[in-house]
């Protein structure tokens, strides 16, 4: 597990804390989402996660292994993979194959683990065919499929993605999803920090981080139907929530925690 | 007031003889907001380029208020000037010291200056929705949004008559998304001619009067938001069908015998029907 | 666009030397370009041009590719032709406003020309035949010894990889680039000198600060994946000298002992 106990970040120029007393937690397989909106600290929030940022005061604990431990480091970089927002500045190599590589071989792995283990991540990603590929000519989805085959390469337990779909067309997005969701059946804890609120009522638990406090968290259906609040953050719940909410405030009665078009179909049906 | 005509169009690549485009015949008036749609690879982004002759066509012709604009001897860089073309994150493109310097570029470049450019660079930054307090910060201390706002203003500073947009709201958060929609809108209805392209069939629906589907570089559909938006056949390009159209279709939702492809008449109609 | 042609003009095939250690290629190839400028006119450069290209053929490559390199230098050519057919004295062919034409400088222009393309011959079998990955893979193990002493080895392969990765990326967002800027009425190649230096900012400007953005998230995304230096990394392409490699290595050392012993002592 994850875990976040009381974090607090600032930047070492400023006095106002980017986050402030986040607890959270992120179990094996679980499928977390952030939604926030502008400036609200999300992607700080993913570099606390893994490492690269150390928070101020309370802890960030990988599977008991504190971040601020300095022999520990490089185990929880490979615990918690991390995937950024722009697919092209991710890849290394010139091609697929070499790219999924780059992190087993840091790791020292012998060379015949590697190629078992690039296998492993091209099929889980459903990118085998590319492996000889320039990734210059790939997608932007694809693009970030192959960033989290080279992620996945190195057996991490959490995978964080930051806002790693926000480049991407319609199909792109959805590949990724389809992606993430397999990534959470091997057992993955995924953390998706979005601003697609279709994508954040897939997950198992939304939280709601507002000028870096955690305003609201728990499941897609008791975060969105949580109205009020989210207007009051400038935030949209997913369109067929919405829409019930309007219905309801016209008199109609429905039920709580309709997410889906579907849901609302069978709702009014 | 533009028109590709029996366009088509391949790159000159090794080892790529694809076709792009294929028999395009389009036609844009003065005034329109014109969503060109379609699955990734379809050859939007080599349409748009057409209309400002930055892409020739290997047949066909592009006109411009009737003329063949790659006939010899017309003004291709006087043409740049009435139809404007604003690249996909655009805010890569920025290269001034202030705002001022980016957006004077494309004035500038057609000999306007003095306080003339002054005069057209405020102008722009108003219409792109910026403050004055903009002009000599550098750009590269903005917020992306603003950055974006930026670009739209260098472009929309040449005063054109049309602006070509390739995904204008791609990888803005909400909020700003909502925002330069409206900008957008805005500056359509002053007149200009917009054609963007777009994969968000949801800012379609509010934005558009025309959506043309483009796939495997032909168009396959052309008609007004209403008719072509809830088309069954979507889901076959790779377009998602927005939600709240899905939701009429599924309940048979009608305004005025219209098909409806908005949130506020689905829930009207809803209302209306249980009352 | 250009990736095709750029990256190192690598051409894909399995022939046998497509088969070999890149390091018993890059150590061949560079004895065999010493040979083709230093042995002399007679047999010793007929059994040059045999084994060149004995080694193109073996390579399977399209002539045409060949020919196209070729074609491409042939400006040289001809310049040396002329040059050395003019400078050097001997029997005259045709004499021209105080200026002479002589057979020897011919033979000697033509016999260079000839040298040349044995040299573009040599290196394009090596190129087409020889992966950009694998080739920095082969320099990485090359330098591997270097290291000892100092030698940034590892981190000099890393960055001719990262290179390679970004090259075509970055010609494309020049492109792109040109385009936004003739949209806006942006031009190239007018105006004087100075104009014409002042048209670059628009590409040079975002092209370099979209490097450095791309360098830092890229060093991040590196460290991520716990990237720490060349300490204790494996390498999943391996690379072992077979039998042929060591035939390939043990030939041409042999032609550089035989050919420097022919030069001490000859």
């Amino acid at each position: 597990m994850i875990k976040l106990e009381k974090v607090t970040y600032c930047y070492p120029d400023r006095e106002e804390p980017v986050l402030d007393q986040v607890d959270m937690e992120v179990k094996p397989g679980e499928m977390v989402a952030v939604i926030g909106p502008n400036g609200s600290g999300k992607s700080t929030l993913a570099k606390l996660l893994n490492g690269l940022l150390l928070p101020v005061s309370g802890s960030v604990t990988v599977d008991g292994l504190d971040t601020t431990g300095t022999d520990a480091v490089w185990e929880i970089r490979r615990r918690v993979g991390l995937i950024l927002q722009n697919p092209d500045n991710q890849l290394v190599a010139p091609t697929v194959e070499e790219d999924v590589a780059f992190g087993p071989e840091n790791l020292g792995v012998e060379p015949g683990e590697i190629r078992r283990r690039i296998k492993a991540a091209l099929d889980l990603v459903g990118m085998s065919e590319y492996a000889n590929h320039s990734p210059n000519r790939l997608s932007g989805g694809q693009k970030q499929r192959v960033a989290i085959a080279g992620v996945f390469a190195m057996q991490p337990s959490y995978l964080v993605l930051d806002e790693a779909t926000s480049m991407l067309d319609p199909r792109g997005r959805t590949e990724l999803m389809q992606t993430v969701q397999s990534l959470t059946v091997h057992g993955v804890g995924c953390v998706m920090i979005t601003h697609h609120m279709n994508e954040a009522a897939l997950a198992d638990k939304v939280v709601v981080l507002v000028r870096g406090r955690v305003e609201l968290m728990g499941s897609p259906q008791q975060v969105f139907g949580n109205s009020s609040v989210l207007r009051r953050h400038g935030l949209q719940a997913p369109t067929a929530a919405r829409i019930a909410d309007s219905l309801r405030r016209g008199g109609m009665p429905l039920p709580q925690g309709i997410l889906c078009v579907e849901e609302l179909v069978k709702a009014l049906c | 007031m533009l028109r590709l005509k029996d366009v088509c169009f391949s790159y000159d690549r090794p080892g790529s003889s694809k076709a792009v485009l294929k028999d395009i015949d389009l036609r844009v008036e003065a005034g329109e907001f014109l969503a060109v749609i379609g699955p990734t690879g379809s050859g939007k982004s080599t349409l748009l380029l057409h209309f400002n002759g930055l892409l020739k066509p290997n047949v066909g012709q592009v006109l411009y208020q009737g003329q063949d604009i790659h006939r010899k001897g017309f003004d291709l860089r006087g043409l740049r000037r009435e139809v404007g073309l604003l690249f996909q994150f655009p805010e890569g493109n920025l290269f001034g010291q202030t705002v001022y310097e980016d957006v004077s570029y494309g004035p500038a470049n057609y000999g306007i200056s003095g306080k003339a450019l002054d005069r057209v660079v405020e102008a722009a930054l108003q219409l792109a929705g910026l403050e004055a307090g903009f002009l000599l910060r550098s750009p590269f201390t903005l917020s992306g949004g603003e950055k974006r706002k930026v670009a739209l203003a260098g472009v929309l500073a040449l005063e054109p008559k049309v602006l070509l947009l390739d995904e204008p709201t791609a990888g803005l958060d909400p909020a700003a998304r909502e925002n330069f929609l409206n900008l957008l809108k805005g500056l359509n209805s002053q007149g200009i001619t917009v054609i963007a392209i777009t994969h968000d069939l949801e800012e379609v629906s509010r934005v558009a009067g025309r959506v043309v589907i483009l796939a495997e570089g032909q168009v396959l559909a052309d008609g007004p938001v209403r008719e072509v938006l809830t088309r069954e056949d979507l889901e076959k390009w790779e377009l998602e069908t927005p939600e709240v159209i899905r939701l009429g279709k599924a309940l048979n939702l009608n305004v005025e015998g219209l098909p409806v492809i908005f949130e506020e008449e689905a829930v009207k109609t809803i209302l209306a029907g249980r009352g | 666009m250009f990736d095709n042609l750029l990256i190192g003009s690598y051409i894909p095939g399995n022939s046998v030397l497509y088969k070999l250690d890149p390091r018993s290629k890059l150590w061949a190839s560079g004895v065999l370009i010493i040979l083709t400028f230093s042995v002399r006119p007679g047999l010793g450069l007929w059994l040059l041009i045999l084994g060149i290209t004995g080694t193109a053929g073996l390579a399977r490559v399209r002539v045409r590719y060949y020919l196209s390199s070729i074609k491409a230098l042939w400006p040289i050519f001809a310049f040396t032709l002329v040059a050395n057919g003019l400078s050097l004295p001997g029997q005259p062919i045709f004499i021209l406003a105080g200026v002479t034409l002589s057979w020897d400088g011919v033979i000697t222009g033509v016999l260079l020309s000839l040298r040349l393309v044995l040299a573009v011959v040599l290196t394009s079998v090596f190129t087409f035949t020889t992966s950009p990955i694998s080739l920095t893979d082969g320099l990485e193990r090359l330098f591997k010894p270097l290291t000892k002493f100092g030698f940034p080895g590892h981190e000099v392969a890393l960055m001719m990889t990262i290179a390679l990765r970004f090259i075509p990326t970055i010609m494309e967002e020049g492109d792109r680039l040109v385009k936004a800027m003739q949209a806006r009425g942006g031009d190239l190649g007018r105006g004087g000198v100075i104009k014409r230096a002042k048209n670059f900012i628009p590409l040079l400007i975002p092209l370099f600060i979209s490097a450095f953005r791309r360098a830092d998230e890229l060093a991040m995304a590196m460290e991520v994946r716990c990237y720490r230096g060349g300490q204790g990394r494996t390498r999943f392409r391996e690379m072992s000298f077979q039998t042929g490699d060591f035939v390939v290595v043990g030939i041409s050392s042999l032609l550089l002992l035989v050919v420097l012993g022919l030069h001490t002592f000859g």
